[in-house]
C-alpha cells in the first residue's frame, strides 16, 4: 500500500504550513518599527536506500548510481534578512533611527539582561530617564541617561551624544552618550517579540561601540527605521507556497485513491 | 472456521481502534493543551504458542503469528502552537517540559491548559474549578473587588503582594497518567521550574497539539487498513463458501 505518499505528501504540507506561518508574520509586521523579515528554509529528509550507489555489479564495477527515495522535507530553520530598513522621517526628537548594524541595548527590568532592539522610539519617564516607548515595560536605556526636568529641548547627535537645552543657558549641556551593540552573528540573537533581541551563545557577546565608529552604525534623530519587509515578494512567496500545499494534497489523493484500488482489486 | 479468519478479524478491530484514537484526536483539535493520543498496535505469537503448545522460533507449522493485539494509548507530549488571545489570566508555558499545577482534591494534577479564572472568592481556577498552585504548593487567592496585574513570568500581583504561578517539570513524561480533562496525575515527585527559567506568559493559550495533516494522514491509512482486512475476512469467506457449495453438489 502507498502509504509512504501520504507520509511524505503530509510533511510537504506541514513545512508549507510553517512557511506560511512565517510569511504571515513577517505581513502582519509590514507596519512594526524594526522588523525584521523572516525566511523559513527547508531541508529533505533521511532516503529509504534501497541501493547503494558504487555497489559492485557482477563484473565488479562500481555501479554509476543507487536507487534511494526521500522520505519527505522538514524546516531546516528560520533565518533573519537583518537588512537595513528605509528610514521614515517622524520629526519626533526622541525617535531614533539606526543606520547600519548596531543594535541599541536596554536593560530588561525583571531578568536584569540587557536586550537589544532596533525600534529606538524612545520617551522619557517620569524620573527624566531615557527608556523604550512601551506601554507594557519601561526598558532603561543601558547604559542609563537622565534628562533634567526643566529641559526644553533634547538634542541627539549622529554620534550618540544626548544633549539638552535648558532655558537661561546659551550651550548646550551634554547628558550622555548612546551606544550601540554590534554581534558577529545577528541571527543567533533569540527572538523575545516586543521589538527586542536577546544574546545567546549562537550570537557571541554583543560589541559595544559609539555610534559612527566601529562600523556600529550612525544614529538619525528624528527617524524610525520602517520594517524591511517588501508586501510584494511576500504576496508572491504566499502565492506559490499556497499552490505547494495544494499540490502536496493532490499527492495525498493519488496515495489515498491508489490503496483503494488495491484494497478492493478482489471483487465479489 | 480458518485461522486465517480470525486474524483478519483482529486486524480490521486493530484498524478500527486507531480510527477511535484518530477520530478522538481530530475531535480535539481546538481543544487548549490537549496533547495527542497514539494508538499502540503489537504482533501477536501464534494461538499455539500464546497456548504454551510451541515453543517459539522453532518455525514450525504451527508458528504462522497470531494477528496483532492493542495495547493501552499512548500520549504524545509535543507543545502545540500558542495564540494570542488578550485574556489576561490565559497562560501560556513556551516549551514542551513545563506544567501548570492544580488541585483536585488531595491530589495534585498537572495541565497544560492555561486557561484560568478568578472565581467569585477570589482563587484562580481552572474550567473543572479545581484551584491552581502557586510556587510553594498553596492555591492563588486574591481579592476580588480589588484590581490586580500580571507581570511576566506568571507573577500575580495586587498592593504589593505577588503569587508566582507554580511550574512543573516532571523528570520523564512517562510519570504522567492521563486523567481526562486535559489534566495529567503525576506519578513520581516532579521538580519545579527555578525562577530564571520560568517560561510562562499570560494572554495566550496552548492550541491543541494535534497536527491536522498527519491526522488526516492516519485516517486515511487507518481506514484503507480497515477496508483491506474487511476484504481478507469476504474473501476467506468466499473460499469457504464455495467449498461448501462444491461439496454439497457432488
Amino acid at each position: 500500500m502507498s502509504v509512504q505518499t501520504l507520509y511524505t505528501a503530509a510533511t510537504g504540507m506541514d513545512a508549507m504550513e510553517t512557511k506560511l506561518d512565517v510569511i504571515a508574520n513577517n505581513l502582519a509586521n509590514v507596519n512594526t518599527t524594526g522588523f525584521k523579515r523572516d525566511r523559513a528554509n527547508f531541508e529533505d529528509l533521511l532516503y529509504r536506500n534501497e541501493i547503494y550507489p558504487g555497489v559492485q555489479d557482477s563484473n565488479q564495477q562500481p555501479t554509476p548510481t543507487g536507487t534511494q527515495v526521500g522520505l519527505g522535507v522538514r524546516v531546516m530553520s528560520t533565518q533573519t534578512d537583518h537588512r537595513q530598513g528605509t528610514l521614515e522621517q517622524t520629526g519626533r526628537e526622541l525617535d531614533l533611527g539606526i543606520e547600519g548594524r548596531g543594535f541599541l541595548p536596554v536593560l530588561d527590568p525583571r531578568s536584569q539582561q540587557t536586550v537589544y532592539t532596533r525600534a529606538a522610539n524612545l520617551d522619557v519617564n517620569a524620573n527624566g530617564q531615557l527608556v523604550l516607548g512601551s506601554a507594557q515595560t519601561g526598558r532603561l536605556l543601558e547604559p542609563p541617561i537622565t534628562i533634567p526636568q526643566d529641559a526644553t529641548q533634547i538634542q541627539i547627535s549622529d554620534t550618540g551624544i544626548v544633549s539638552v537645552r535648558i532655558p537661561g543657558t546659551i550651550e548646550l549641556q551634554q547628558q550622555g552618550q548612546i551606544q550601540l551593540a554590534q554581534f558577529i552573528n545577528p541571527d543567533g540573537l533569540l527572538k523575545v517579540g516586543e521589538n527586542l533581541y536577546q544574546e545567546t551563545e549562537a550570537s557571541g557577546t554583543a560589541q559595544l561601540a559609539n555610534p559612527g565608529s566601529d562600523g556600529a552604525g550612525v544614529l538619525r534623530q528624528g527617524n524610525l527605521e520602517v520594517s524591511n519587509v517588501e508586501p510584494v515578494r511576500e504576496l508572491i512567496d504566499l502565492i506559490t507556497t499556497q499552490r505547494a500545499f495544494e499540490l502536496n494534497s493532490q499527492a495525498v489523493q493519488a496515495g489515498d485513491q491508489m490503496m483503494q484500488t488495491i484494497a478492493n482489486l478482489r471483487r465479489f | 472456521m480458518p485461522y486465517g479468519l480470525y486474524m483478519s478479524a483482529a486486524g480490521a478491530k486493530a484498524q478500527s481502534h486507531r480510527l477511535e484514537v484518530v477520530s478522538h484526536n481530530m475531535a480535539n483539535v481546538n481543544t487548549p493543551g490537549y496533547k495527542a493520543q497514539t494508538p499502540v498496535l503489537q504482533a501477536r505469537f501464534a494461538e499455539a504458542i500464546e497456548e504454551g503448545m510451541q515453543s517459539p522460533g522453532l518455525g514450525q507449522v504451527d508458528d504462522i503469528g497470531g494477528g496483532v493485539t492493542l495495547q493501552s494509548t499512548g500520549t504524545e507530549f509535543r507543545a502545540g502552537a500558542i495564540k494570542q488571545t488578550g485574556v489576561r489570566t490565559d497562560f501560556a508555558i513556551n516549551n514542551a517540559s513545563d506544567f501548570f499545577v492544580v488541585e483536585r482534591g488531595d491530589k495534585q494534577m498537572l495541565t497544560r491548559a492555561g486557561n484560568f479564572a478568578f472565581n467569585s472568592t477570589g482563587f484562580l481556577v481552572n474550567q473543572s474549578g479545581d484551584k491552581v498552585l502557586a510556587e510553594g504548593g498553596r492555591p492563588i487567592q486574591i481579592n476580588p473587588t480589588l484590581p490586580f496585574d500580571i507581570g511576566p513570568g506568571g507573577r500575580i500581583m495586587q498592593q504589593g503582594t505577588f503569587n508566582d504561578l507554580m511550574l512543573a517539570r516532571p523528570a520523564g513524561f512517562g510519570d504522567l497518567s492521563r486523567q481526562g480533562e486535559n489534566l495529567f496525575l503525576p506519578l513520581a515527585e516532579f521538580a519545579s521550574v527555578a525562577a530564571t527559567d520560568r517560561q510562562v506568559t499570560n494572554g495566550y493559550l496552548e492550541q491543541s497539539a494535534v497536527n491536522p495533516t498527519m491526522t488526516m494522514m492516519e485516517l486515511i491509512e487507518a481506514s484503507r487498513g480497515y477496508e483491506a482486512n474487511t476484504k481478507m475476512i469476504q474473501n476467506q469467506d468466499h473460499v469457504m463458501g464455495s467449498l461448501i457449495s462444491r461439496i454439497l453438489q457432488a
